[in-house]
């Protein structure tokens, strides 16, 4: 049984060719990969928009509001391919601010197409999760009884 | 923000080197470069800065993590043929100039190119490819220097190697040979590509933001001048490994 706590430190970032994001686990050389990065690879866009619904943020400020509820991406830079994709897809725009401290900083804010995408993406995962809670609360009473 | 140690900002500013020559590489636009570039210096600089490693934001295999943003900034096909084009037009203007100077200089009715020549064009154009994506190929040399270093002890390895598996070549054998005529109309289809190439560069440099002026004068005049240097670097270098050559197989 792996442990996922300490495992997820270990986390490695990987793509593939279809450029979709793949969160493995280096273990003894192997790449395994857990159900919470699983989880995570098909909704990180959708935990992006929210971020972003909530407020305009740079990198590593997305990366801190993920963190700080509980999702840690070990491999930070990866947010970025996925900025790229869902700024074609024209549900953000960047645009660079300048800073007192450095130079200019690009900033990511949410488009109306954007807040479309999120709340049929929101839609989707609430039934989804539904389902799922529905069949685990199921499996729970049946070892009860 | 409490900034990284010197060996980290060396790091960080190699790897965005490295990452950046890689997308320009790829054929992404110089403007999104540009900002890609900055993004990632800085996270980079940011998550050192609060004691993270650089590995937490890159993953373990920095290429990876380049190619995957590069496939998703859709680069434009044409991007990579300009590339392309500006190192045609460059490898012409140092055959041609060359060609020319030793036709003029050897009062020699034909110019021969040789197999040591074709090397050296070919060695020194794979040379500076490697230099540009070293960040990725040795992470932990981090100067451009020790890759230099660790580059020429390679080529000295490889041709000690192929020297004592008993490998001869030919250096002085001839693979093209040409008349003062054709260095002319070489020339002068150097000179129509670089036009194009200049105009390309101008149009793009006109309709982007971020390079509202484009010298011209100061371009053509860096262009001609880094020929020329790599002309006498060429003639320069070509007698030194000629020399060490001759040293090395009478070492052997």
């Amino acid at each position: 049984m792996l442990d996922s706590h300490s495992l997820a430190k270990q986390d490695t970032v990987w793509y593939t060719s279809s450029s979709n994001l793949y969160y493995k686990v280096v273990k003894g050389g192997m790449f395994v990969e857990t159900r919470s990065t699983q989880l995570l690879k098909g909704t990180l866009d959708m935990c992006l928009l929210a971020t972003m619904a909530q407020r305009p943020c740079y990198g590593y400020e997305l990366v801190q509001q993920l963190a700080q509820q509980g999702l840690d991406l070990v491999s930070e830079g990866s947010i970025y391919p996925l900025l790229s994709r869902l700024h074609h897809l024209g549900y953000i725009e960047g645009y660079l601010v300048a800073s007192h401290d450095g130079p200019r900083r690009k900033y990511y804010r949410l488009l109306p197409a954007g807040a479309k995408q999120l709340e049929r993406w929101q839609t989707e995962w609430e039934a989804f999760a539904q389902a799922v809670e529905r069949i685990l609360k199921g499996a729970r009473t049946d070892a009860k009884s | 923000m409490q900034k990284a140690d010197q060996r980290t900002q060396k790091q960080i500013a190699d790897l965005v080197r490295a990452c950046a020559g890689y997308w320009e590489l790829r054929g992404i636009a110089r403007k999104h470069l540009t900002e890609m570039q900055l993004e990632l210096e800085q996270h980079l600089q940011q998550a050192a800065s609060d004691g993270k490693s650089l590995q937490a934001v890159l993953g373990p295999h920095p290429a990876a993590f380049a190619e995957s943003w590069a496939r998703e900034m859709r680069p434009q096909v044409w991007r990579g043929s300009a590339v392309a084009l500006h190192g045609v037009v460059y490898w012409l203007s140092v055959v041609g100039t060359t060609a020319l100077l030793s036709q003029l200089l050897a009062h020699s009715p034909a110019f021969t190119f040789t197999l040591f020549a074709a090397y050296l064009l070919v060695g020194s154009g794979l040379l500076a490819l490697l230099l540009q994506l070293g960040g990725f190929l040795a992470p932990r040399i981090s100067t451009r220097s020790g890759r230099e270093a660790l580059l020429l002890a390679g080529i000295v390895l490889a041709v000690l190697v192929l020297r004592l598996a008993g490998l001869t070549v030919s250096w002085s054998r001839t693979l093209l040979s040409w008349s003062w005529p054709v260095t002319i109309v070489l020339l002068l289809l150097d000179a129509v590509l670089f036009s194009l190439d200049s105009w390309r560069t101008f149009r793009k440099a006109r309709a982007s933001l971020a390079f509202p002026g484009f010298p011209v004068l100061r371009a053509v005049t860096m262009f001609v001048a880094s020929v020329g240097v790599f002309d006498l670097l060429l003639f320069a270098g070509s007698v030194a490994v000629a020399d060490f050559c001759r040293l090395a197989l009478r070492l052997m």
